[in-house]
């Protein structure tokens, strides 16, 4: 898609009222504001389209008239820049290189090729698109870290919020037998096939969409994964019970600071056992077992 | 400009070929966006701001959402510092005084100068000076005040009844 780049350039004091014009009055969904130059740039980005002459004519009438309000917005000039998605969505990948997270798991541009440092060190290529990580966030790192802390091999995996698919890989490299992921989103069920085709290991992942579990048709698995965000585990925490085997293993990760308190009594409530509660910078995640009475005893 | 990033450190020991890592990077660029809270895309304007820094644009929308969720519904000024490995920091603002006065209204008029509007007292634009003046280049509270009184004006609210485009202001000198 291409789009238009609106700059207005501005004063320190119309900061605020031009970015209102720019929002309420063009509609634009946000913008970013440049006040270590002087003049002021604020810059919006519209789809170049018909209706993009109205929304210049609209700026330029909203601009005229600060004046009137008291406002000193000079020089109040617009600059107009097309711009498309190729321009900025692949800058970020000269700075993306492997990265090893754990003792046995190594995340790799898929257009790097990988040597392994030491035996026993696995690959999970990915090739990110706009939307999906490059699994060196720490929200991916402490599911890869709770996975190697788990996974023995031979298990049964749901990867619920699957996304890139990062989790369904490196659960296969490190022995899962048989898994499903979902994703909610269409877009991230072709990325995530996408980055399995390139990880030959995980072949055999079914991905499919759903919206968390409502699609899901399994039978009791031994391990469910989950890096979506605090208040989706929430709602998938009361879902999930009858999906995990007895002694099952349920991770979860993508919780802010301020809401794992609030998760991990989510997870007592429900009955889980709390075997690891892990916290990488901001982030936290918990590895949680359901255990039912014959476990106990 | 020249900032430690320890803030992973702080809280857990990693592996020590990460603790080797963490080491003081140099901010190479400032991004500065109005977004709204817990809705970041990687459309524009986070698309194209934070991708020809050089940014992963996923990873700052997955942090931003997750960090503003109990925001929702108020657009955030967030100021993104970009190391020279490309990871970045970012700290995250009160609402623009067009947010706050937003939420007291409703949504601002297109002719502020026809049609009003709505009203808001005295009081909620000194609520909303004083919660800003941190983040205003104002002097002092009187001035934080006109500057938000300003904003009101083109957005065609009225002050304690008083048509801002007519009057100019409906601060009396003694406001403070």
């Amino acid at each position: 898609m291409n789009w238009q780049a609106i700059t207005v350039n501005t004063s320190d004091e119309a900061i605020e009222a031009v970015s209102a014009i720019l929002m309420d009055g063009a509609g634009a969904e946000g913008v970013q504001v440049n006040d270590q130059v002087t003049p002021v740039k604020i810059t919006a980005y519209f789809e170049d389209n018909a209706a993009i002459r109205h929304i210049i004519q609209t700026i330029k009438t909203a601009l005229a008239s600060l004046e009137r309000y008291g406002i000193n917005a000079s020089p109040a000039t617009l600059d107009i820049a097309g711009i498309s998605e190729k321009d900025w969505s692949d800058n970020w990948k000269a700075y993306y290189h492997a990265t090893r997270i754990t003792r046995h798991l190594t995340v790799v541009p898929a257009w790097e090729s990988f040597l392994p440092q030491q035996e026993h060190e696995y690959p999970i290529f990915l090739n990110p698109e706009l939307s999906f990580g490059t699994g060196t966030h720490p929200t991916t790192k402490l599911m890869l870290q709770a996975l190697e802390t788990v996974v023995r091999g031979g298990e049964t995996m749901l990867d619920i919020g699957t996304g890139s698919g990062v989790l369904s890989i490196a659960a296969k490299q490190l022995g899962v037998a048989q898994i499903l992921a979902t994703d909610v989103d269409d877009d991230a069920v072709q990325v995530a096939r996408d980055n399995l085709l390139v990880n030959p290991i995980a072949q055999d992942v079914k991905v499919i969409v759903s919206d968390l579990m409502a699609g899901v048709d399994s039978a009791p698995v031994d391990l469910i994964v989950a890096n979506i965000l605090a208040d989706v585990i929430e709602l998938l925490i009361p879902q999930i019970w009858g999906y995990l085997k007895p002694g099952g293993y349920f991770m979860v990760s993508g919780i802010i600071e301020a809401n794992a308190h609030h998760i991990l009594n989510q997870f007592t409530d429900a009955g889980y056992q709390v075997i690891q509660h892990n916290q990488m910078g901001d982030w936290h995640s918990f590895i949680v077992q359901k255990l039912v009475d014959e476990e106990i005893a | 400009m020249r900032r430690a990033c320890v803030g992973a450190a702080d809280k857990l020991r990693l592996p020590q070929h990460e603790e080797e890592n963490i080491v003081a990077k140099n901010v190479v660029n400032v991004v500065k966006l109005q977004i709204a809270a817990a809705k970041a895309t990687p459309a524009p304007p986070v698309g194209p701001a934070l991708g020809q820094a050089g940014i992963n644009i996923a990873q700052f929308t997955k942090e931003f959402n997750a960090r503003t969720q109990d925001q929702a519904g108020s657009i955030i000024p967030v100021e993104i510092s970009v190391f020279d490995d490309r990871s970045f920091e970012f700290v995250t603002k009160t609402p623009p005084a067009a947010d706050q006065l937003r939420k007291l209204v409703g949504k601002g008029s297109g002719e502020p100068n026809i049609k009003k509007a709505g009203n808001v007292t005295l009081d909620q634009i000194k609520a909303i000076a004083e919660n800003k003046m941190q983040d205003l280049n104002a002097n002092d509270i009187t001035n934080a005040m006109r500057m938000i009184e300003g904003t009101a004006r083109s957005m065609g609210i009225t002050v304690d009844g008083v048509d801002l485009t007519v009057e100019g202001t409906a601060i009396k000198e003694d406001a403070e």
